[in-house]
Formats: structure tokens, sequence, C-alpha cells
């Protein structure tokens, strides 16, 4: 096991990593910029090293500091959290020459898995049903056009090297082709630095479901069931469940031994999510698959009651999937709202500053994974999330109903934050119903009277 | 040269050795300017214990010498700061000349110091000239992103 992790992320989900490794004995390395010299995660790691300003280009990016902040404090392993080098497969690569563990997949299954082009290729190879797509790159949009023409319309353009909802644009029609093209591929390159494009059939009312997935370096692979993603705003996750709503049974059962196939034969280790797209004839289609742990991991956790960072951390130590982790069962419910310094009323404006009051929620069953706290002043350059909110219930009505208590106890005060909307979610009647999908957020939101 | 060719970077790398330059920030302003622009400490909140390595730094570093950047030298100058996470060497090699002692005169563009990151040796470089009032660090000690360097009253 490892003596030292770098955590080489920051807010929730360096906590989140940070408290698994003090459980587990494990002595824990934080990095941080100039602008996160109080955020929580410095005060409680072992250690803090600063590796640059606030913006994340000058620090949580910069490979070298990161690496030489892992050589002065002589760590055996990195954890990259989500987002930042998380999926990067040259960061990855470094890690591995210089004797320092990657706490995930290997650098390889990165790149594979990381270029969503080649990932579908990779599916359809081993049978996992994809969405009708183009095979390669769009070198431009006449390109794009002809293969509409072919595929019919609506369809999806999606950047190649994207993730997290961004570089895709939907197009109904010819018309919209060109400006959409252009403007997808512009996000890609400032976003992910490669503007390369691709196409798929858009699926109508489609929901986004995604199976759990742990893989050992023995070749054992598991599935943890699912997460029902389908509540999205602007391509950004806001509320996700365990297990879902919408699927069956039999369509978990079909889905869990696809993906648990596709990682046997890729040969994937550490944990992972594979995200699907289905529609409402309980069709499922391969979208791409992430090589890291998902923001909304707890709620796989809080139901199938296993770790999944402390899996991370064992599998990448060495270990086998125990025969608890294989034999897993779903137990209940679980919901998770993200809680985004943002102004529902004011088209989301993101809000950051002065934390002046905290309040979290508790009590049976709730989980709060946040970072801040009271006297906290919230840095600008960072994405807007400052909290999750887990509930849990023997049932999903319970969960709802915990999930309205413990929304209206959450006081964050001094800043704007979403926490209303989310409540005025919960008490939906579509959501209490589990009748929803992709579309469902934007339409909320259009029908909903300002302020 | 930078100021000539209106560089802000400079990076030169060559067998056994990098060069990295950075132009003429203030970072005692700077780091003034982040302070007021709403970045306050909590006020609920203990303030952070110090973090490991700075405390490591402390027991080497010159006695009462503070931790904090923008707290302004006793001889009213400047202070030099790592640029980068590493290890603080004061000469190129064991039994080398040390390139900055107390007392010396620096120039701008001169070498100061040498931090090591993954077995590359990058020489550090004033970025103004001036006479070496404090050595802050100890020879061999890791040190990270705006760690104090050297005291130096500008010329």
């Amino acid at each position: 096991m490892f003596n030292k992790i770098l955590i080489a992320n920051r807010g929730e989900i360096a906590l989140r990593v940070i408290r698994a490794c003090k459980e587990l004995g494990i002595r824990t390395v934080a990095v941080y910029s100039k602008a996160d010299e109080t955020s929580m995660h410095v005060q409680l790691a072992d250690d803090a090293i600063c590796i640059g300003p606030g913006p994340s280009n000058q620090s949580y990016l910069m490979i070298d500091r990161i690496i030489a902040a892992a050589e002065i404090a002589n760590v055996d392993a990195i954890h990259p959290g989500y987002g930042f080098l998380s999926e990067n497969a040259r960061f990855a690569k470094i890690c591995e020459s210089c004797k320092i563990k990657f706490i995930g997949p290997s650098a390889e299954t990165i790149e594979i898995m990381g270029d969503k082009n080649r990932a579908r290729a990779t599916a359809k190879k081993w049978k996992v049903p994809i969405t009708p797509g183009t095979d390669g790159i769009l070198k431009d949009d006449k390109e794009a056009l002809a293969a509409a023409a072919v595929m019919g319309y609506p369809v999806m353009l999606k950047a190649s090297n994207g993730g997290g909802g961004r570089g895709m644009r939907p197009v109904h029609n010819e018309a919209a082709m060109g400006g959409a093209f252009s403007s997808a591929r512009n996000e890609a390159e400032k976003c992910f630095g490669n503007g390369d494009m691709y196409m798929e059939k858009l699926i109508l009312n489609p929901h986004h479901i995604e199976i759990q997935v742990l893989g050992d370096t023995k070749g054992n692979v598991v599935a943890l069931g699912e997460r029902d993603c389908s509540l999205q705003r602007r391509n950004q996750k806001i509320i996700e469940e365990c297990p879902s709503p919408f699927i069956s049974e039999k369509l978990r059962k079909r889905m869990c031994e696809a993906s648990v196939k596709l990682c046997k034969e890729i040969k994937y280790v550490n944990a992972g999510t594979i995200e699907y797209l289905v529609d409402e004839a309980e069709n499922f289609y391969f979208m791409e698959m992430n090589t890291r742990i998902q923001v909304e991991h707890p709620v796989t956790e809080e139901v199938y009651g296993v770790d999944l960072i402390k899996e991370q951390i064992r599998i990448a130590a060495g270990g086998v999937l125990s025969e608890f982790v294989r034999k897993a069962e779903k137990r209940g419910h679980s919901i998770e709202c993200r809680i985004n310094a943002e102004d529902p009323y004011n088209n989301f404006a993101p809000s950051p500053g002065l934390i002046k009051n905290y309040y979290a929620p508790g009590g049976r069953g709730v989980r709060v994974d946040s970072h801040i706290y009271a006297g906290y002043t919230i840095p600008p350059y960072y994405d807007s999330m400052i909290a999750k909110l887990i509930v849990t219930g023997n049932t999903r009505e319970i969960a709802i109903a915990r999930m309205k208590r413990a929304l209206l106890e959450f006081k964050i005060e001094g800043i704007k934050t979403t926490i209303p909307f989310q409540h005025s979610i919960l008490d939906n009647s579509d959501f209490k119903s589990g009748k929803y999908n992709i579309g469902w957020v934007e339409q909320f939101l259009q029908a909903k009277p300002k302020g | 040269m930078m100021k000539r060719n209106d560089l802000s970077l400079f990076h030169l790398e060559r067998e056994g050795f990098k060069i990295k330059l950075r132009k003429g920030v203030d970072f005692d302003t700077m780091v003034d300017k982040m302070g007021s622009a709403g970045m306050s400490f909590p006020v609920h909140v203990q303030p952070p214990a110090a973090p490991h390595p700075v405390e490591h730094l402390q027991a080497h570093a010159e006695p009462g010498e503070s931790e904090a950047p923008p707290a302004t030298p006793a001889g009213g100058g400047a202070k030099i700061l790592s640029p980068m996470v590493g290890t603080f060497y004061r000469a190129a090699g064991p039994g080398e000349k040390i390139f900055a002692n107390v007392g010396d005169a620096i120039t701008e563009g001169s070498t100061v110091c040498i931090i090591e990151a993954m077995k590359v040796m990058n020489e550090i470089k004033a970025e103004v000239s001036g006479v070496i009032t404090r050595v802050l660090v100890e020879d061999a000690t890791p040190v990270q992103f705006d760690t104090p360097l050297f005291e130096i009253k500008p010329a």
C-alpha cells in the first residue's frame, strides 16, 4: 500500500481523496494555487505545496510543477481527481516514467478511450451498440453536410477530444450547419486544444444513463449499476440518481453486461464510467467512456456500499477486487444535487465571493461533499460547483422527501446558489414520477416565470 | 535583452540545463493587489496551519523570517521569489562557486541560484540589479512557487 499520495486537484474532490487516504492511513500532499491558500483541502492535508497563481493553466494544469512537487514531497502515487489532468494521457505517461503511480487506468487506455471518436470505434469493435455516426473526423462543414444528408437530421456535432458537454452543437437542418460547425470547433479548440469534430445522429428525448465500472490488474471487472444523469442544463449535469427511475431490470442487466465485456476486452484497470444514451424504446447506445472517477460517484457509493475512492487506491496499489465489491448489490435509492455558486434568477450568472454564513444539513441519510465553510471566499478562477448534497433513503419517495428537507435546511449566505432551483425541480411532479429526459430541464426553465 | 525584444518570458533548453527568465513583475506589488481584491482570509476560522514544506523551510531559514511574501523587508528592498517548485541550490554543484552571497552586487539577468526539478537544473536569474541583503533559504531545501529566496536591495 502507498505511504504517501499527492492529490493533483482542488475543491471538494481533493477533500474527498484526502479523507479516503486518512482512513487508509496514507499520508497526503495537497498542491494548491495562490488563490486556494485558504481552501479546506490545503488545511486538511498533511503537507501542502504551492504550485502557482490562481488560473488553472498556471497551476493545476502545470504538469512539471505537479511532478516537481511529487518529487520533493517524495510521494508514491498521484490521484488526479476529475477534470484537470485526470484524463491527460501525457500526464499519466510522465508519472509512469517518474515511477510515481498514477491512480487510474494506464496512459494507453486513457489515450484510446479519451479520444471520443476512437472510443466509439472500440465500442463498435466489441459489439457495444453505438449511436449512428461518422467513422472519422469531419474536415470541414462541407463534409459535415454530406454526412448529415446520409444520416438524416437532426444530428449532433461533437468534439473528438471533448468532455463535460463542451464542443457540442445540435443541428436540425442544412441551413444551421455552417454556423454550428465553426462554433463547435472554436469551443473545442479553446477548451481542449483540439478542434477535431465528428458527428452522431441526434437521438430525440434520450436518457443519459451511465454504468460505473471497476477493474483490477488481474482482469476482474465489476459493474456497480447505473446512474441516471438526464437532468442537465446546457450539457452540465445538475441532479443524478441511483438507480435510474427509468430503466427496467432487464435493461440494467444488458447495459452492465455490455460494459463489463468492453472493459475486459480493453483490459480496463481502476474506476471508470461508460456513458450511454437510452431512447424511449429502451435501446441503448454507447456515447463515451470517462477513464476517471466522476463527480456523481457518491450516489453509487451510497446504494452499493462501496467506497470508490478507496477502491481506486487499492487497485492502484496492486490490489484485487474483493468479494464484497464483486458481489455488491444495490440497496435503497440515492439522489445527488450539485450546488453551484450561481444565481438561478439571473440566468445562472456566477456568484463567487465571501461566504458569510454556512450551515450544512444533517440527519439520517444526508451526506455533504463540500470544501466550503463560513468565512471562505470562493475564488473566481474555477468551476462554480461548491457542494454536492447527497441523500439516501430506502425508497425513491423517501429520498425525494429527504432531499427537499435537506435543501431547505442548507444555508449558504453571502453568495447566490442554485439551492432554490434544485428544490423546485425536486418538488416537480415530473421529477416525482421519474418522467424526465435530457431536454427536461431546459423545458422546465422556459416554462418557469422569471424571479 | 528581454526589454529590447519586448519579451516577458524567455525559455532556453540545452543539454544539462534550462534557463527561464521572467521579466519585471514586481511580486510585492502584485501580491498586495491580490490581497485587496477581496480574497480575504477567513473571519470565523483559524488561519490554516502553515503547510509542512514551509515549516520545514522555517527551520532552516534566517531566524525571525516571516513566511508571507508581502512583508516588506527591513532594508526596504525587493525579494526574489521562486518561480517554480523544486530543490534550491546555492551553487551549480557541490564544491562549486556559490552564486549569490550576502553583500554581493548582482546585475539583472545574472544567475542567483539553481532550482532543480525532475533532474533538470534550472538557473534562476535576478530580475533586478542590486545587492543581496539576505539569503532566505538553506542550500538543498525544497521550495514552492513564490517561496522567497533572497532579499535584494535594488540598485
